[in-house]
């Protein structure tokens, strides 16, 4: 039961991790990572932009940059992007997933960010694993009196 | 008997007198009437021997159109805009630069019939230099500046987008220098396939701006992808550089045109972009423009 409640905790953390990422970014909207999350690497890889440090990528990054720092924001550069690239600049969630997970995949992926990552994951789980635990102990209680 | 023949003699005097002073006022008049006649014609054809000495020929320079003067309609409105993204995709908030749809009146001018190519560039920078099959398609990895320093060198100027637009849509309110539908076989665009084929992922050939000349076609190769002036290549193949700015605070020039590895709805002719006159890369070129003269 508790090993059952244990990976349920898991599961929902994961989730939400995964929604997370595809949904919402942690840097600021304009920004360059920020934006580089919404597109795609123009190198030959179907990663995102902002996990991309190859040249072909960071020169897109620095054309991000230029045009921040000429006072475009978000809305702007995002358009630019898709006025000279098209669709493809631009990236679906399941887009960022596949990004994602071949980044993860393709090797060379820093140890210490996954060992960061689980560490994080395993964490939380555990946070719910004792929420969810005391919500079914307190209630087998409740029911009891 | 002489009284007879000095009557005729007299007579004859008379005669010849008269005639004499009939051919001086002739002669008189005729000199004066030539003289007016010189007088009057002369300038005029001093005048139109210096015109077409030092003037423009009533024909259009070699490789130039003439875009008469006149009105046009220059832009977009919202509803055209949401229905080329509901199309082609993309924000409609992204096209709103292209508002209001509005009326333009501007003076004939000349127009570049191609884009500037590799060997027309040459001409200009002997050290530009090409892959030999290149030689015949446009110039690209050129800045602003190099786009207007060649067209000063060539006696032209870059084009106003205003005079751009003018010469890719004409005069009846079309989309496409063609007509009002895209057809991706009368461009150079990214649903061409030719100049790109890209998808995420296969980019590092096509948009890296130091090297690779991407995916460009021959100016010209699209003959019924003209525009009503006759003009080639002004939906796909390169963005142009235009004379005006986007955004003179951020230091931005419009480039018109969509290029080989656009999507459609960045080739119609109200379509804009702005860009850093230093930016150079495989997909922005140019084209000249030229003052008419009377």
């Amino acid at each position: 039961m508790k090993i059952k409640i244990f990976l349920l905790s898991l599961a929902i953390v994961s989730i939400f991790s995964l929604i997370k990422y595809v949904f919402y970014q942690s840097a600021g909207t304009d920004s360059v990572m920020g934006i580089s999350h919404n597109l795609a690497c123009p190198c030959e890889c179907p990663m995102v932009l902002e996990d991309c440090h190859m040249s072909c990528g960071m020169e897109w990054k620095d054309m991000i940059g230029q045009r921040l720092m000429a006072g475009g924001n978000r809305d702007d550069i995002e358009g630019y992007f898709f006025k000279r690239f098209g669709k493809e600049a631009m990236l679906t969630p399941l887009q960022r997933i596949s990004g994602k997970w071949y980044q993860i995949t393709r090797g060379g992926y820093p140890l210490s960010d996954i060992i960061l990552f689980s560490a994080i994951l395993l964490v939380w789980s555990g946070v719910l694993y004792f929420i969810i635990s005391g919500t079914i102990d307190f209630l087998k209680k409740r029911i009891k009196t | 008997m002489q009284r007879h023949r000095e009557k005729y003699k007299y007579f004859k005097k008379i005669l010849i007198s008269l005639r004499l002073r009939a051919s001086a006022v002739y002669n008189f008049l005729d000199m004066k009437i030539l003289k007016f006649t010189i007088g009057l014609i002369l300038p005029f054809a001093i005048f139109n021997i210096q015109s077409a000495i030092s003037l423009e020929p009533p024909f259009p320079p070699d490789g130039m159109a003439l875009v008469p003067a006149g009105e046009f309609i220059m832009g977009s409105n919202r509803n055209e805009i949401e229905k080329a993204v509901k199309d082609a995709g993309g924000k409609k908030e992204w096209f709103f630069d292209e508002e209001p749809k509005r009326k333009v009146n501007i003076p004939s001018f000349y127009i570049d019939i191609y884009e500037v190519t590799n060997e027309d560039y040459k001409k200009f920078d002997p050290n530009h230099s090409f892959p030999s099959d290149r030689a015949k398609h446009p110039v690209v990895n050129i800045t602003w500046n190099k786009a207007n320093d060649y067209c000063k060198w060539a006696g032209k100027s870059l084009p106003t987008e205003e005079e751009w637009e003018k010469a890719a849509r004409g005069t009846d309110e079309r989309i496409y220098p063609w007509g009002n539908e895209f057809d991706k076989h009368l461009n150079n665009s990214y649903e061409s396939g030719l100049g790109g084929g890209t998808r995420v992922g296969q980019f590092a050939l096509e948009t890296s701006g130091a090297a690779g000349f991407g995916g460009t076609t021959e100016v010209g190769t699209y003959k019924d992808g003209k525009s009503p002036y006759g003009v080639y290549d002004m939906a796909g193949n390169v963005w142009e550089w235009t004379d005006n700015w986007y955004n003179k605070e951020r230091n931005l020039k419009v480039i018109k045109g969509g290029s080989w590895q656009s999507p459609s709805i960045s080739t119609r002719s109200a379509a804009r972009l702005g860009e850093n006159p230093n930016m150079e890369s495989n997909d922005y070129g140019f084209r000249c423009a030229k003052d008419y003269k009377n």
